[in-house]
């Protein structure tokens, strides 16, 4: 997909440019705000180990959903995709090497606790039978401190790129563990993908979050190129909400062609229900559906439009996002931080929907970006209707 | 009219015919027109002669309107309303002329004194009856007063007199109003203050309103014994002042506590609010049977009202409203400012990236804006404009612009904002404008920033810049511009 992966040199900044090309000993923490290019990075600085003698290596990822997206981009450098793996499969590789059925179960995060569990016995047992030149972290702020001193100890070179802001999983601080565990430690400070509307809402949303920085100041987004929007829509029902993000779908895929759209939902039944209505409408030819529970395809040039959960979409980003059932964000332990993750996956424009109250923080970020121009009279507060 | 005028005319006119009547004696005048006392065979009756002046002044076809206006109340009858008999203009003298019933009694002005409080009610009643009358007939009276109310010698009986400017509601022929102006008409001191400045809507709601409070300040007048406003009667503006803004005292033991609520009610500026707490069954005191406790329940919801539009005005709230106003519109405008300086910069690729902050000083608001190193735009360092944006007048958008610049090595994490600011932009801030005097001084700013940058990178920068370790200030001389 277009504009999504840099092409040439001259498309990256001084920054960015300085750290694929960071000394080759030694172990490197990037932190950078979304969209300061730290998926993009890390394939690169992958390409750049290989090709400067450490091909032993692996890409990691949180998410199947994140590891197609990240296969697309490898395409784009000819990066194999074998290389890129979800920490899962990493572990149950090395599970299957050593002899040892891995625990299947239901629930993802169950499933993960296990699966690391029988990964730690067997290196307590000393059976570490393979060390990598590398392994590159993406989203390494959503480990565990347990989960990252195991990739340390398989690995000589840790590169991980992780964002302080975006921890969506029940975890201790990762950051802090992560900047005791590699020596070196570099700021992206400059970002490019979210519109400066979108960043405001996330700004709006961050004074509720401790220790944030805005994004506002250091957004470099060509907003002349591609203003930016971000609209709040309240809806009767899951249908009223569908039919209306199949409708501007239908303006954006002709708007913005060759680009990545997203659909996401906090919750897995909204988004099968959602799903029902995108893959029968006449998008559903153009749409793929990323579910955990029900498969992950490859995104290929054809499909446009990606329908996933708000779990899955970490670390992707759309040129336009609709998410829907917002209202169940209220749900979710860490719901502020993942708000946040789920607006700053929108590139250029982001349509929220919810039916009934959005949570109040999403709800006041939104009113604090178009507050209304004059106070309410007291006389206002009860008139009936609208 | 003078005295000495009226009484000339009555010289002229006496014995003499007007129309069909014969002037035989003078009964009183007013401002624009002398009243006599006519005989038409056994019937006598006053005629009302206009003042050639006054006809001069308004013109003659106009003054004709207003009376054929009261000539159409002609066998319209009603007891409480002075009756129309004839009138018109008179084919010898030329006089324009209005012939009214004789009304065998004294003018309310000059007894204000002498009515007895318990008649109140009933010529309030009366006079109520007959502005409702003219209500139905879809007339405006406009100029209710107690000089324009006749009372017979038992004060019972009270007769709206001079139906001179009268109009009809939402009529198209326009006498009294021009097509472009509203001219004043009535009395001013009797003249609610939509009326005053001629806002009232030409509507039955709207005349009603103006009605309500020139009955209000008659039964001031009756219940206070002398006229509304009479300490701000001199000079003319302080009059106009009292009728916008002055609320008048009106208290007395003597009267049924809802006269006196009445009056209040009437007498409300806002003629929204007074439609809403006066109605035509409040002059019809018969119909207030209602129990003592909900009358009493009525009357403070009614303060209430009144209460909450007389202190809305002065509330903190509505300074905080105000206030409230003026910060969008201000950050509006940053907002723009903001965008223009980013877009800029971002778009053309002349720009490293940015980072830019903004901080609230005395009034004034800084943008502080810092670019990153860059080998290929051949800024090495760091390279910084401030932008301070002053507010001249907010409500017509006027501001003040100034800029300056820096280059260092140094990474400023605070921005200090004193600095030597020239000028950048002043006047109304217009979109386009603003955008092309910043983004001209954003690119002279960068061409400098980058020849002082090699110019130092050479080793013979001027002595004017220290080690280079410090902050520079560009000293470019953009004013010029």
């Amino acid at each position: 997909m277009n504009k999504t992966w840099w092409v040439k040199p001259e498309d990256l900044d001084e920054d960015q440019k300085s750290i694929i090309e960071l000394p080759l000993k030694g172990s490197h923490l990037i932190l950078g705000p979304p969209g300061s290019g730290k998926t993009n990075l890390l394939l690169l600085r992958a390409d750049y180990y290989t090709k400067a003698g450490k091909p032993d290596l692996y890409i990691l990822v949180f998410t199947r959903t994140l590891r197609e997206f990240l296969v697309m981009g490898g395409i784009e450098y000819n990066f194999s995709k074998d290389k890129i793996m979800t920490d899962i499969n990493w572990v149950k590789n090395i599970l299957w090497q050593n002899g040892i059925e891995p625990i299947e179960k239901n629930d993802f995060e169950t499933m993960r606790t296990s699966l690391f569990e029988q990964l730690s016995e067997l290196i307590d047992r000393g059976n570490i039978s393979h060390i990598h030149d590398v392994i590159l972290l993406d989203e390494a702020h959503d480990y565990s401190e347990q989960e990252l001193s195991i990739f340390r100890k398989y690995c000589n070179i840790l590169f991980a790129v992780a964002d302080p802001k975006q921890r969506i999983y029940k975890k201790n601080n990762s950051v802090e563990y992560l900047k005791s565990i590699i020596s070196n430690t570099h700021i992206l400070k400059y970002h490019y993908r979210n519109g400066r509307e979108i960043c405001k809402l996330a700004d709006e949303l961050g004074k509720k979050i401790e220790f944030y920085e805005p994004m506002t100041p250091t957004s470099n987004y060509n907003e002349a190129a591609m203003p930016s929007s971000v609209n709040y829509f309240e809806c009767e029902d899951m249908e009223e909400q569908a039919q209306k993000i199949i409708k501007s779908l239908k303006t954006q895929i002709k708007a913005y062609p060759n680009e990545l759209l997203g659909v996401i939902t906090p919750r897995h039944e909204e988004l099968n229900e959602i799903w029902k209505y995108i893959s029968s409408s006449e998008l559903g030819k153009i749409s793929v559906f990323q579910s955990s529970r029900k498969g992950y395809c490859s995104f290929d040039t054809g499909q446009q439009i990606c329908v996933c959960s708000l779990h899955s979409a970490k670390g992707l980003e759309f040129r336009t996002l609709h998410i829907a059932g917002a209202e169940y964000l209220k749900n979710f332990a860490r719901q502020k931080s993942m708000s946040f993750t789920g607006i700053t996956r929108a590139k250029t424009s982001l349509s929220v929907y919810s039916v009934g109250n959005l949570p109040g923080y999403l709800e006041g970020a939104f009113t604090a970006l178009n507050p209304p121009s004059e106070l309410p009279k007291l006389s206002d507060l009860f008139r009936k209707g609208k | 009219m003078d005295e000495a005028r009226a009484r000339y005319l009555y010289e002229q006119l006496k014995n003499n015919k007007v129309g069909d009547w014969t002037i035989i004696d003078y009964i009183d005048h007013g401002k624009s027109a002398v009243v006599f006392e006519g005989r038409k065979g056994k019937k006598h009756a006053a005629i009302k002669i206009f003042d050639p002046e006054l006809i001069d002044k308004v013109g003659k076809e106009k003054q004709r309107g207003r009376v054929e206006r009261e000539l159409s109340l002609i066998g319209k009858h009603h007891d409480n309303l002075i009756d129309i008999l004839d009138g018109g203009i008179c084919k010898n003298t030329g006089f324009i002329f209005i012939v009214m019933k004789l009304f065998n009694g004294k003018n309310l002005s000059k007894v204000l004194k002498e009515i007895p409080n318990y008649n109140i009610k009933l010529i309030i009643h009366q006079i109520s009856e007959a502005a409702q009358f003219l209500e139905n007939l879809s007339i405006a009276h406009r100029d209710i007063k107690p000089e324009n109310i006749g009372i017979s010698k038992d004060f019972k009986h009270a007769v709206l007199l001079d139906l001179g400017v009268i109009k009809p509601v939402g009529g198209l022929a326009n006498l009294t109003d021009g097509p472009n102006s509203r001219p004043f008409i009535g009395t001013l001191r009797y003249s609610s203050p939509e009326f005053l400045f001629r806002e009232e809507p030409d509507t039955k709601e709207g005349w009603r309103a103006l009605t309500f409070y020139q009955l209000g300040a008659v039964l001031h007048d009756l219940i206070m014994k002398t006229p509304i406003f009479e300490k701000y009667s001199e000079p003319f503006a302080r009059l106009v002042e009292a009728v916008k803004n002055v609320t008048p005292q009106t208290k007395s033991k003597d009267v049924p506590i809802e006269l006196v609520q009445l009056t209040r009610n009437c007498l409300v500026k806002d003629p929204e609010v007074r439609l809403k707490i006066v109605s035509w069954q409040d002059f019809n005191f018969k119909s207030s049977l209602v129990t003592e406790v909900s009358a009493i329940k009525e009357r403070i919801c009614q303060r209430k009202l009144i209460g909450k539009m007389e202190s809305s005005a002065k509330k903190p709230s509505s300074i905080e409203r105000e206030k409230y106003k003026e910060d969008r519109m201000k950050y509006q405008l940053y907002n723009l400012i903001e965008k223009i300086i980013v877009d800029e910069c971002v778009s053309s690729g002349c720009f490293p990236p940015l980072e830019i902050k903004s901080i609230e000083k005395n009034n004034d608001l800084y943008f502080f804006i810092q670019f990153g190193k860059s080998d290929e735009l051949k800024l090495p360092g760091y390279f910084r404009i401030y932008i301070a944006i002053s507010i001249i007048d907010l409500k017509s958008n006027t501001i003040e612009l100034k800029y300056f610049a820096t280059i260092s090595y140094n990474n400023v994490d605070v921005a200090k904002i004193e600095g030597h600011y020239k000028p950048l932009y002043k006047g109304v801030a217009d979109k386009e404008y603003l955008k092309k005097s910043i983004s001209t001084i954003l690119y002279r700013l960068i061409e400098q920033a980058q020849e002082d940058f090699i110019f130092e990178g050479e080793g013979q920068h001027p002595k004017s810049i220290p080690d280079f370790v410090q902050e520079v200030i560009l000293n470019n001389d953009l004013d010029k511009g």
